[in-house]
């Protein structure tokens, strides 16, 4: 889908964009809402959709495990990959999602420039991420990850749409 | 002049830093300078009193709602916490504002430039504790050359840029190619002209090269540079240069940091960000929420 059809798409009157910051989460089931997060470098962004009831949630985790610290993790839940797609995908079955109706996108778990082998903090966030989907039964549809560019994600939920920002080109996932 | 000469000519344009920064790091050099002295320097500016007083009174500086005078801080908290949190105060205008091409918006290099201070003061406490005295100050003050050089890097986005893609350069080494300068050495001209401690401005310098440096420098380097990766990583002041910057292995060896040490200290400044952000956007319930970004 060209650029120009997004752009008009988000200053449509009525459509809203909900913004969800690193270490957060945000379900709606409003047609109006585009959910969008930035900045996200080894950070995952994962948008989960059900395409039957149109109800969807963005979340954009930064770490990959909650063990190396707990008590933060009941602070902020959203903040690990393995409480908080837990949590997201509890939260939308609640909602009435339906596993077999729900579709994943993956957008980030970039790293810096060269072979990084220390830290592998992208690498991490989406080995967990595939793992606990796996476990979920849930496949990735799609997902753009990698590389050293910082990534912007959203989410329509008129129609499920999940579209990448990168270096200012809005491109659909 | 030559592009490089030109940049740095704007270095002396740049407004110095308020008074009270001077005459304070003056005082904490003299070792017969007491308290009151201290406290009368702070309290001849109001506001910056009631924002030293917020600072002291927040969880992450420590004594949550028990300080009540400047005098009070400076006993408690040292002299050193209270000469940061005027730095901070002082440095917030100067980078809480839209950063021009690296297409960071408002709060960006403000949150990115505050998130550093809190992991190199961090992984200090644990790795350095020698150094951690100045670490939140280089942490905080590493990435400023950026507010300068972001006005060229925008008009010569497009040879950075294809730069960093076709010869695999850092975007660092890209700037001084094109530009004949880079942010880090920019920043390191800013803070000599701002009168600061000299190893703040060299670690500035070479913050994306730690190997250029030995001894207590090095570490302090080390740290900020270590800090500086974790901290992009994790999307705090990710902008258009994105994670394009290599990380020295050696530094983050001579640390001794694994990933569980970096994924530990980003928890953590996580949560100082959001106690420490909060006293700088006070209508805001936590320190990123409610952040309005522009489309990137």
């Amino acid at each position: 889908m060209p650029n120009v059809l997004l752009e008009r798409r988000q200053a449509q009157p009525g459509i809203q964009t909900v913004t969800i910051d690193i270490s957060d989460m945000k379900m709606s089931q409003d047609p109006n809402d585009i959910l969008v997060t930035y900045s996200l470098g080894s950070c995952v962004g994962l948008a989960l959709y059900d395409k039957v009831i149109k109800v969807g949630g963005l979340i954009h985790c930064m770490l990959p495990l909650s063990k190396i610290d707990k008590e933060k993790a009941a602070v902020r839940p959203f903040m690990f990959v393995d409480t908080g797609v837990t949590r997201l995908l509890s939260e939308l079955f609640q909602k009435g999602a339906q596993r077999q109706n729900l579709v994943a996108k993956v957008a980030g778990a970039g790293s810096p420039l060269g072979k990084e082998e220390t830290f592998r903090i992208g690498q991490r966030n989406y080995t967990i991420l595939r793992k606990l989907l796996w476990k979920n039964n849930i496949l990735i549809d799609t997902e753009d990850i990698g590389g050293s560019k910082a990534r912007t994600m959203y989410l329509y939920l008129e129609d499920g749409l999940v579209t990448v920002k990168s270096e200012g080109k809005e491109v659909p996932l | 002049m030559s592009r490089r000469d030109e940049i740095l000519s704007l270095v002396d344009t740049v407004p110095s830093l308020p008074a009270v920064v001077c005459q304070l790091q003056e005082y904490l050099d003299d070792p017969e300078v007491n308290f009151d002295q201290l406290s009368r320097v702070i309290e001849c500016d109001p506001g910056l009193t009631a924002n030293v007083l917020q600072l002291a009174n927040s969880a992450y500086f420590g004594w949550q709602g028990g300080i009540g005078s400047v005098r009070d801080a400076i006993s408690r908290l040292g002299t050193k916490r209270i000469f940061q949190m005027v730095l901070c105060m002082s440095v917030a205008p100067m980078v809480r504002k839209p950063i021009k091409g690296y297409d960071l918006d408002s709060d960006s290099l403000w949150q990115h430039s505050v998130a550093v201070a809190i992991c190199a003061e961090k992984i200090a406490a644990k790795r350095r504790p020698d150094v951690q005295p100045h670490a939140f100050t280089a942490g905080l003050l590493h990435d400023v050359g950026k507010v300068l050089l972001g006005t060229f890097v925008d008009v010569d986005d497009a040879p950075i840029k294809e730069l960093v893609e076709l010869d695999n350069l850092t975007f660092n080494e890209a700037e001084r190619m094109v530009l004949g300068v880079d942010h880090a050495e920019v920043g390191a001209h800013l803070l000599e002209k701002w009168n600061l401690p000299q190893n703040v401005a060299t670690v500035t310098r070479w913050h994306h090269e730690p190997a250029r440096l030995e001894g207590d420098q090095r570490d302090l380097v080390d740290l900020i540079h270590v800090s500086d990766v974790i901290c992009l990583d994790c999307g705090w002041g990710l902008g258009s240069d994105g994670l394009q910057y290599r990380l020295d292995e050696d530094a983050a060896a001579r640390l001794d940091l694994k990933s569980g040490d970096a994924e530990e200290a980003a928890a953590q400044v996580m949560i100082g960000l959001d106690e420490l952000l909060q006293v700088f956007t006070p209508d805001q319930k936590g320190a990123s929420d409610g952040v309005q970004h522009p489309a990137r």
